[in-house]
């Protein structure tokens, strides 16, 4: 099958997928206890009556099936519903947020994918060397440490101590008077922190994939045919190891975006960055479902989307796998 | 009488592990001349695969080649610097393996593969190259060359990866070519086929072949001499009249009497007994006496030389060389 | 002819090498114990559990002690003291405890689901595998934390072991994952052919040959997620989704954290406990997994 067939496959099976990610978003929410119109009224006293009424103004006395429906039908037609708590557009919440948290994701993956790749080479093929174990090492350290303890002691250093970096929000109050090239070097102040820490494990759990990879690669028997064809070793290693190296990492990168989605959210809290993840720790425990369920059908596309993106590189880079 | 295109002297190749040096070429000497077939014939692990990647200089850590020369058209290759080697591999020496399917690389066409090798050595210009590419395939007998250039290895069976890699080997003419076990991973039909090619290519491109492999008959199928390696060491080298019909060395002879014959009645098959020793703490003296019939006492303590005995006919063993006194032979 | 120098030398020439199952564990254990990096990695662990086990023994104070509070650290209390006076170093010993159940737990629950539906959906293949794997899929490409966070909020409790208990069922996917396809490989494989075909039953093929092959590979998986779940409930913790009452080192790092201007050693010993902790297990992990690896245990 060619590629195009492969990519129209894939893209289809991602229809099923959805509706069932939808269902299961919308069970667990509605499933959980606490009932959005007590937490929506909270301390106000009203009456029975006025209670009942908004439960019907907002669809919920139907039955959970009936409410589905509805709410999926809406979805799809981009109306992701309004928020119980401040009544505002689910989507124009998702819209501000989104390009933020995206903006942290990008930039880690495009730093931690550079580094780990030059990293993971080096080490792999100088095995057993110093430089080899220097960065197995580093890389453990950076796996095994905490990114949220991290990002406080990185916190207490850069901001507290040295006074170097901004520890919260994006841009300091103000900047939009100035340049816009002052205003983007502004920016980048803030960005450095949040960033760092997610490269910090990103990149770590990169190389171990990247190095492993290189090193099983170099073990067959076509780097051999290659040098024996009186190939430079620098050509072997970058036109016929690294290719085939990359292959396993490129599937990995699709869990990328599980992976960066759940730090960006501790390390948005921490930061004060308005994206999704420190929506999602702030919103997470209200009963506030249009929010709750947009938010959650946004990460889930997210993911999916990445995914695909994963699936069709690799199909690209790799030419097995289209004969299956 | 023709002069030598490969001549191996004393080469030594040892691999230095975490349990200890594993002395896998020990002293090993070949001779090939030009346009002449040399076929290399031993069990597993006996150090023939270590010769062929020690003639290249592919042998890599923890392996190292130790000593000896290796004698290639007049110049010691273990003399060379690695950007001579590089100009050599390929070019003047050229190396099929045993496998195939994994001795390509998986994500590039067949066709690139063996463009690459053409695009390194020699001055073709780039709009030549594919025909020369799809020329060669079609000697090796790949059929419809231009479309089955563009296609990746794992769309090849067997028998056609093993001819592509052939033409990538011959692609550049080289003087000699190495053919590890080419035949073992493939159906005895291919086998007969491949074997077949590689005759009649032997002639269209006067190359020197060094067969390497562990089965006596296919061996012979193409040799015109035959070396018999056992434990790093080469035991026995002669024509194929020398080994056939006078195999002097008692391995050499040991091998020829467990082929199973159909002409022979025979209730048990003869086997060897006991074990290939381990490389990396060898016996003393002569590495098979443990297993020969004809060991004496000389047999563990020195170690025999490979010398001539007859014409063309060189032998390692004490039984033969004018070491041994009478008194010291049993039978 | 004599027969004697044949015999002595025969001895002399090495021994078939038949990796018997009393070989096999000498070959892992002596690669685990070649591997410096492994050995210093089980210290470490073997560091915690005794933390964990006898903390209140070796604690200097009781955890529930209360003396000037918000001192930095100082002779008296190494780690300093928290906004209650409490001393931290007996906190982070017993936040050792919790910490560590947790781990455990977690992975014994996770490896017990795991285990149970892999083989299940290996065994039964058909409509059952395809269903098991669907939803494994879907459970394994969502980010763990919003996860998390998602089915946690879902409970008005809030325990340890209610902690335990939702990530043992968010984390089964993995394990089940790695069983199933394990358990269908194995089951192709000759052994169990040539088992089959002297009448063992399927019951049979199933516990005596299969499972112990995927056991290794569980054992790694499972040391090599026990810091994963220590750290989730950290993390979780510090998010204000956790056990407040609780003594594990996320209660004090969400606690620290508020004070991180002002008193830097309330977040950061329970914090490199964290990593000490997460780098044994993991260091032990890849020790033990390198060592179990067939490929590299040969001569």
């Amino acid at each position: 099958m060619t590629l195009r067939t492969y990519i129209i496959r894939r893209l289809i099976v991602i229809i099923p997928t959805f509706f069932f990610i939808s269902m299961v978003i919308f069970t667990l929410i509605h499933l959980a206890p606490g009932d959005p119109v007590i937490a929506m009224v909270g301390r106000h006293p009203m009456s029975y009556e006025v209670m009942e009424k908004i439960r019907k103004d907002l669809g919920l006395d139907k039955p959970i099936p009936v409410q589905y429906v509805i709410w999926v039908s809406r979805l799809l037609r981009g109306n992701f519903g309004y928020s119980y708590v401040s009544a505002r557009p689910v989507i124009n919440m998702m819209s501000e947020k989104v390009p933020r948290t995206l903006e942290l994701m990008l930039v880690a993956e495009a730093v931690s994918v550079v580094i780990a790749i030059i990293l993971g080479v080096i080490a792999a093929v100088k095995h057993y060397s110093l430089a080899d174990a220097a960065c197995s090492l580093g890389a453990l350290i950076g796996y095994s440490a905490p990114n949220f303890w991290i990002a406080l002691i990185a916190m207490l250093f850069f901001t507290l101590w040295l006074r170097w970096l901004p520890a919260s929000g994006t841009q300091t109050i103000g900047i939009e008077f100035a340049s816009p090239l002052h205003a983007i070097l502004d920016h980048l102040k803030y960005l450095i922190l949040p960033t760092a820490i997610l490269v910090l494990g990103w990149t770590a759990y990169l190389f171990r994939m990247v190095r492993s990879s290189m090193l099983e690669v170099l073990r067959q028997d076509y780097i051999t045919t290659a040098r024996a064809k009186g190939l430079k070793e620098r050509v072997v290693i970058y036109k016929h190891a690294l290719r085939n190296a990359l292959l396993p990492v490129i599937t990995y990168e699709g869990y990328s975006m599980g992976f960066l989605l759940g730090g960006a959210a501790v390390i948005e809290y921490i930061f004060s960055w308005p994206g999704l993840g420190q929506f999602m720790v702030l919103i997470a425990e209200s009963r506030d479902y249009p929010t709750l369920m947009g938010l959650a059908m946004m990460i889930a596309l997210m993911v999916l989307v990445a995914n695909l993106c994963a699936d069709i590189a690799y199909a690209i880079v790799d030419p097995r796998i289209r004969y299956d | 009488m023709t002069e030598s295109l490969l001549r191996v002297n004393d080469l030594k190749t040892y691999f230095f592990t975490a349990e200890g040096v594993v002395k896998a070429v020990d002293n090993v000497n070949i001779e090939i001349k030009k346009e002449e077939v040399l076929g290399l014939v031993g069990e597993s692990g006996c150090g023939k695969s270590t010769v062929a990647l020690s003639v290249m200089r592919l042998v890599r850590d923890p392996g190292k080649i130790v000593g000896g020369e290796i004698w290639f058209n007049g110049e010691d290759l273990l003399k060379k610097g690695e950007g001579e080697m590089r100009k050599i591999r390929g070019a003047e020496i050229s190396i099929i393996f045993q496998n195939p399917m994994s001795s390509l690389n998986p994500v590039f066409t067949v066709g690139s593969q063996i463009a690459e090798a053409i695009k390194l050595h020699q001055n073709v210009e780039k709009d030549k190259i594919k025909g020369k590419v799809a020329e060669i395939l079609g000697k090796v007998g790949i059929p419809d060359p231009p479309k089955r250039m563009e296609d990746y290895p794992h769309e090849y069976s067997g028998g056609m990866a093993q001819r592509a890699m052939i033409a990538m080997a011959l692609s550049c003419n080289p003087k000699l070519l190495i053919a590890d076990e080419p035949t073992t991973n493939l159906d005895v039909t291919i086998q007969a086929q491949i074997l077949e090619l590689m005759k009649d290519l032997r002639k269209d491109f006067g190359a020197s072949i060094l067969l390497i492999g562990h089965d006596l008959g296919v061996i012979s199928e193409l040799s015109d001499k035959i070396a018999v390696m056992y434990a790093g060491k080469v035991v026995e080298c002669s024509d194929l009249t020398g080994i056939f019909q006078k195999p002097m060395h008692p391995y050499t002879q040991a091998l020829l009497e467990s082929i199973p014959r159909l002409d022979v009645e025979t209730d048990r098959l003869r086997i060897i007994p006991g074990r290939v020793p381990r490389l990396i703490n060898p016996p003393s003296g002569c590495r098979f006496h443990s297993r020969c019939e004809h060991t004496m006492k000389v047999c563990t303590e020195k170690e025999p030389l490979l010398t001539e005995v007859g014409q063309d006919h060189m032998v390692a063993c004490h039984l033969h060389t004018s070491d041994s006194k009478s008194s010291n032979r049993r039978r | 002819m004599t027969k004697e120098p044949q015999t002595k030398s025969e001895r002399e020439t090495e021994e078939v090498y038949e990796p018997s199952k009393a070989t096999r564990i000498f070959i892992v254990w002596r690669k685990l114990k070649i591997s410096e990096l492994a050995v210093f990695g089980f210290g470490i662990v073997l560091i915690l559990a005794v933390f964990a086990v006898f903390a209140p023994i070796i604690a200097p104070y009781d955890p529930n002690f209360m003396g000037t509070s918000m001192r930095p650290p100082s002779m008296s209390h190494f780690f300093g003291t928290d906004a209650r006076g409490r001393d931290m170093l007996t906190l982070v010993f017993y936040g050792a405890r919790v910490s560590l159940y947790v781990g455990l737990a977690t992975v014994a629950l996770e490896v017990a689901i795991g285990l149970a539906i892999g083989m299940i959906s290996g065994y039964f293949g058909g409509i059952i595998d395809e269903v098991l794997m669907r939803m494994t899929d879907v459970i394994l490409t969502l980010p763990t934390l919003p996860l998390l966070i998602v089915a946690i909020s879902m409970f008005e409790v809030r325990s340890i072991n209610m902690i335990v208990l939702v990530m043992g069922i968010v984390g089964w996917p993995f394990i089940a994952r790695v069983v199933r396809s394990e358990f269908l490989s194995l089951r192709e494989s000759t052994f169990v052919e040539a088992a089959r075909s002297i009448g063992a039953t399927n019951w049979r093929i199933i516990v005596h040959h299969i499972l112990p092959n995927i056991l290794s590979t569980i054992i790694v998986l499972a040391t090599m997620d026990i810091p994963w779940y220590i750290f989730y409930e950290a993390e979780l913790t510090f998010l204000g989704f956790g056990d407040p009452n609780s003594a594990s080192w996320g209660v004090l790092l969400e606690r620290g954290h508020l004070y991180l201007s002002s008193a830097w050693w309330l977040i950061t010993f329970p914090g490199l406990a964290l990593l000490f902790t997460s780098l044994g297990f993991n260091l032990f992990g890849d020790g033990l997994r390198d060592a179990l690896d067939v490929r590299t245990s040969g001569r």
